[in-house]
């Protein structure tokens, strides 16, 4: 028992630069900018859906009625404004967490209107997570007006260098908790597909093929028509049966991929390509997904940057490289201006 | 105390890090514990909220929220038929012209699908049709220029034989039906 709480241990709190999980927040952080002024005239106009429509989901059930449609465009100003100080990392300990609500906010309501969007689900807890973290500690502005504040350590400001923070495990664990909330989202929806009424039959490919052609009916009479592609495979019984298989596998199997380093890494990797298929066949879009940034907490980031140094794709050189990451871990913890 | 320079640190815990060479753990040991304490409340927290939506699989009358969901979309057994509320448009000759639900309402297709569902099912379908027709009438180009009236129509086909050509319909209601009014705009 106690060898399995410090495995736990060591798995949850393992070090990890700070940048790591800036690069995350910058990513995810930018993606949901990016969401929220392209679909900023969409999410005004369903704010304006007729009232008899209005089904709550979330913390809008604390809503008996819709907002004032300027309201809703206040908050929604707001959340941009949020999202930006989150993108570059400014008031963090402030801004972090108002994002986090107010993106939950403003999707639950956008999700009030009689239809659920999941794709969304992912990005508002990553968010969340984020924002209640140290994820803006590196890569920020706060970083730099600390940075600017304080006196630098001798002989960083000769050099023109920033100092880099140390590894350390307050920047490693809201990873971890990114990468396992994302595995369990997936575990629910494999539970879900065994537990329902289709029950083995995903297995078979049946109950895959007939909710790809309820999909696609519909799209035939409300949107711009099936999928190419999932026309041309319909016949194919047996290819439905392998994507089925191959979607339960990765669902309810994604707590035995996390035994491994290299297992989750491989996961996260199929969850993208499977995201792809989905789009192939079905043509649905999970931006968040399919952008990969839904799986950027997986990525080794530490590894990625100490690649390009070596490969002088950033500032440094294969020396730098190497110097770089011994002292990213030799720096003295109390002399770091954080 | 410098932290631990092995090439390897960065896979430690930081716990790990922090102890002597003898393995007795330093006097620091106990408060990094408690410096991890928020962190683990927080993580069992969003965790337990992440997983608790799967109770709903086993409810009488489950119940669907955002972020925290149980993914009913893979619970529900399809039936042989499919029932589908659309928009149709029609020219001088009667000819049929499918019509995007973007004419209906704002949001995703699946959004609109199921606010045009709710519509029908609250009697509704003929105000729905008349926002439609008054869409349709303000385009004055593409193929949507030549329709004369406007149809909320709810269709039963058959899921299985529609993408081997069985095309028609198992049953078809016109929910509501109007002109559009091109003059009027």
């Amino acid at each position: 028992m106690r060898r399995l709480s410090e495995r736990l241990n060591r798995y949850w709190f393992a070090e990890s630069p700070a940048a790591a999980l800036a690069v995350v927040r910058i990513l995810v952080g930018g993606y949901a900018l990016w969401y929220l002024t392209d679909r900023y005239a969409s999410l005004v106009r369903i704010a304006h859906t007729n009232a008899s429509l209005f089904e709550p989901v979330g913390i809008a059930t604390f809503l008996d009625a819709p907002v004032q449609g300027l309201v809703f465009v206040a908050l929604l100003n707001a959340a941009i404004f949020a999202n930006i100080a989150f993108l570059v990392g400014w008031a963090f300990r402030f801004t972090g967490p108002l994002f986090g609500g107010l993106l939950l906010c403003i999707l639950c309501y956008k999700n009030s209107w009689t239809m659920i969007y999941h794709t969304n689900n992912l990005l508002v807890l990553h968010v969340l997570i984020l924002g209640f973290t140290r994820a803006a500690d590196s890569l920020s502005v706060d970083r730099m007006l600390r940075l600017f504040e304080s006196k630098w350590p001798s002989g960083s400001t000769k050099s023109g260098t920033i100092p880099r923070l140390p590894g350390n495990c307050k920047y490693g664990w809201p990873i971890r908790l990114i990468c396992t909330v994302t595995a369990a989202s997936y575990f629910l929806a494999g539970v879900a597909k065994i537990v329902g009424p289709s029950g083995w039959s995903w297995v078979t490919g049946t109950a895959l093929r007939s909710q790809v052609a309820a999909d696609a009916l519909r799209k035939e009479f409300l949107g711009d028509g099936a999928s190419p592609l999932f026309l041309s495979i319909y016949d194919h019984a047996s290819l439905f049966a392998l994507m089925g298989i191959g979607a339960l596998l990765l669902e309810l199997g994604a707590p035995l991929f996390f035994l491994s380093k290299h297992g989750t890494v491989l996961w996260a990797t199929c969850m993208f390509l499977f995201h792809w298929g989905v789009f192939l066949v079905m043509g649905i879009t999970f931006r968040y997904h399919l952008s990969g940034i839904a799986f950027a907490a997986f990525i080794d980031w530490d590894a990625v940057c100490s690649w390009c140094r070596s490969r002088r794709l950033v500032r440094g050189g294969p020396e730098a490289a190497a110097a770089g990451l011994a002292a990213t871990r030799q720096y003295p913890t109390s002399s770091l201006p954080n | 105390m410098r932290p631990n320079v092995n090439q390897n640190s960065t896979q430690q815990a930081c716990e790990t890090a922090g102890e002597q060479p003898s393995g007795q753990p330093e006097p620091r040991s106990a408060s990094r514990r408690l410096q991890k304490a928020p962190a683990v409340v927080f993580s069992l927290l969003v965790l337990g909220a992440v997983l608790s939506p799967v109770v709903e699989n086993w409810r009488a009358k489950p119940r669907d929220g955002f972020p925290l969901s149980y993914y009913p979309m893979f619970s529900k057994k399809r039936a042989p038929t499919l029932r589908v509320s659309y928009l149709v448009g029609y020219d001088e000759r009667g000819r049929e012209q499918p019509i995007h639900c973007r004419y209906a309402g704002a949001g995703g297709l699946n959004q609109v699908r199921k606010q045009i569902r709710a519509r029908v099912r609250q009697g509704k379908a003929t105000t729905l049709c008349r926002q439609v027709a008054a869409r349709v009438a303000r385009k004055r180009g593409g193929r949507l220029a030549d329709v004369k009236s406007v149809a909320v129509v709810t269709g039963v086909y058959d899921l299985e034989g529609y993408f081997r050509g069985n095309t028609e319909p198992v049953s078809v209601r016109i929910e509501a039906k109007c002109p559009v009014r091109r003059d009027a705009t």
